[in-house]
């Protein structure tokens, strides 16, 4: 009976989201400043991404610094590039240089040669670094986050339809790059 | 996964997510802390300090909610084992719906049987001894005194309970009558055509009990009536 009641963690979310915002908040400004070139949007990026921080709070591994730094900068970056799209309409996401084309992202390859190949995990990480920040994001939200389709839409403010896109436009960025690369 | 998902496009996609996961922590590795720290504006802070406290308050709201909900878990529990074990005993029984019900002003009464005896009590009376079969259909009380109507399909059984002062009498021409012992009191025992009858007193009421039914089962039924207490079967 005790036990049913001891059950209940000594949460301490809280504390966990002021770590965050002490050791990362300058790193996240500087990242957000970057995009929208201004200090109070800079800091309302930092504020808003924090929002989105609290709700995924436990996905997030404090020890793993490398890890939680890039997360922080995913959320921010991308909460900045929203806060752009809405003081710049026009500024479609769609249309960006960073695009690239279903047809130039290439055909689906067969993907055996690159199994087989002892090097192709430090090639693919190299590929999946190389790729445009805007597939890049969305690909470690899902595969290394394990955040669902649904909760990236939200993260980064998008259609569930947009990130689906993107998921397959990454992998076949990233076999045309091993392709390329003569790995096979 | 389609059904053209070969094994390999499977193994492919578990070298991505390594692949990934070492990417991440690459690029984790090389993002610089900026060079200049930025000033945030004592604004900014408030707005943190406000997100931080509405985030305590919310977890403060969580555990009371799943506080609640577990107490209320237990409480239900107890309640169910409270009502089971209540209801499965009938003195319990009794005194449990004698308390919902004001038993004790409304004259309402609770007729149990436990497989061995059925008994009427209405906190003042008590009957201890009720035939199978029968049940009360009616009960009326005017000032002092009580009547009490006990039927089954073919036979019935009366008692009338009266203040000790006030003036009762019976015809009792034609009647077999003897003296009896109940509980140490004397009655009296009047038979005529199938009417019996019983009457006592116990320096407080005077009782008589009558009907159709057979005479030992007439002085069963008187032997059990108590007054003024509460009935101990």
């Amino acid at each position: 009976m005790i036990a049913f009641f001891m059950d209940i963690k000594s949460d301490d979310d809280r504390e966990k989201v002021i770590r965050l915002y002490a050791n990362y908040k300058n790193l996240m400004y500087s990242e957000a400043n970057n995009i929208l070139k201004d200090h109070h949007l800079a800091e309302d990026a930092v504020h808003d991404s924090f929002v989105k921080v609290i709700k995924y709070l436990h996905k997030i591994d404090e020890s793993n610094v490398p890890r939680t730094r890039n997360y922080l900068v995913i959320i921010c970056r991308n909460t900045a590039k929203d806060i752009l799209r809405k003081t710049l309409p026009l500024n479609n996401d769609e249309n960006t240089s960073d695009e690239i084309s279903f047809e130039e992202a290439g055909r689906k390859s067969d993907t055996l040669d690159i199994v087989l190949h002892k090097e192709s995990v430090r090639e693919l990480a190299k590929a999946i670094e190389d790729l445009p920040e805007i597939y890049r994001d969305v690909f470690i939200l899902r595969r290394v986050e394990g955040h669902s389709r649904e909760e990236i839409a939200q993260i980064l403010n998008i259609s569930v339809e947009a990130v689906k896109k993107r998921l397959t436009r990454a992998k076949q960025i990233i076999i045309r790059h091993m392709n390329r690369r003569e790995i096979v | 996964m389609n059904g053209n998902y070969s094994s390999f496009d499977e193994a492919f996609d578990m070298l991505l997510t390594e692949a990934a996961v070492k990417a991440d922590e690459n690029i984790g590795m090389n993002l610089n802390e900026p060079a200049e720290k930025p000033e945030f504006s004592a604004e900014h802070e408030q707005r943190m300090a406000r997100l931080f406290e509405h985030e305590r308050r919310k977890l403060l709201r969580r555990k009371i909610i799943k506080y609640s909900s577990r107490c209320a878990c237990v409480l239900f529990a107890a309640v169910i084992v409270a009502a089971t074990g209540i209801f499965s005993v009938d003195a319990w029984r009794a005194s449990f719906l004698n308390f919902m019900s004001g038993v004790q002003k409304e004259n309402t009464d609770y007729n149990f049987d436990d497989g061995e005896n059925q008994y009427y009590f209405d906190g003042k009376l008590g009957i201890g001894y009720i035939p199978e079969g029968f049940e009360i259909t009616k009960n009326t009380q005017i000032e002092e005194s009580m009547f009490l109507k006990f039927e089954n399909l073919k036979q019935y059984f009366d008692l009338i309970v009266s203040d000790i002062n006030g003036d009762f009498s019976i015809d009792t021409e034609g009647e077999v009558i003897e003296n009896l012992d109940l509980n140490g009191i004397e009655a009296i025992f009047a038979y005529r055509d199938n009417i019996k009858i019983l009457i006592w007193n116990d320096n407080s009421y005077s009782y008589t009990l009558y009907g159709n039914i057979d005479k030992n089962e007439l002085i069963k039924i008187g032997k059990s009536v108590k007054n003024d207490e509460k009935y101990q079967k």
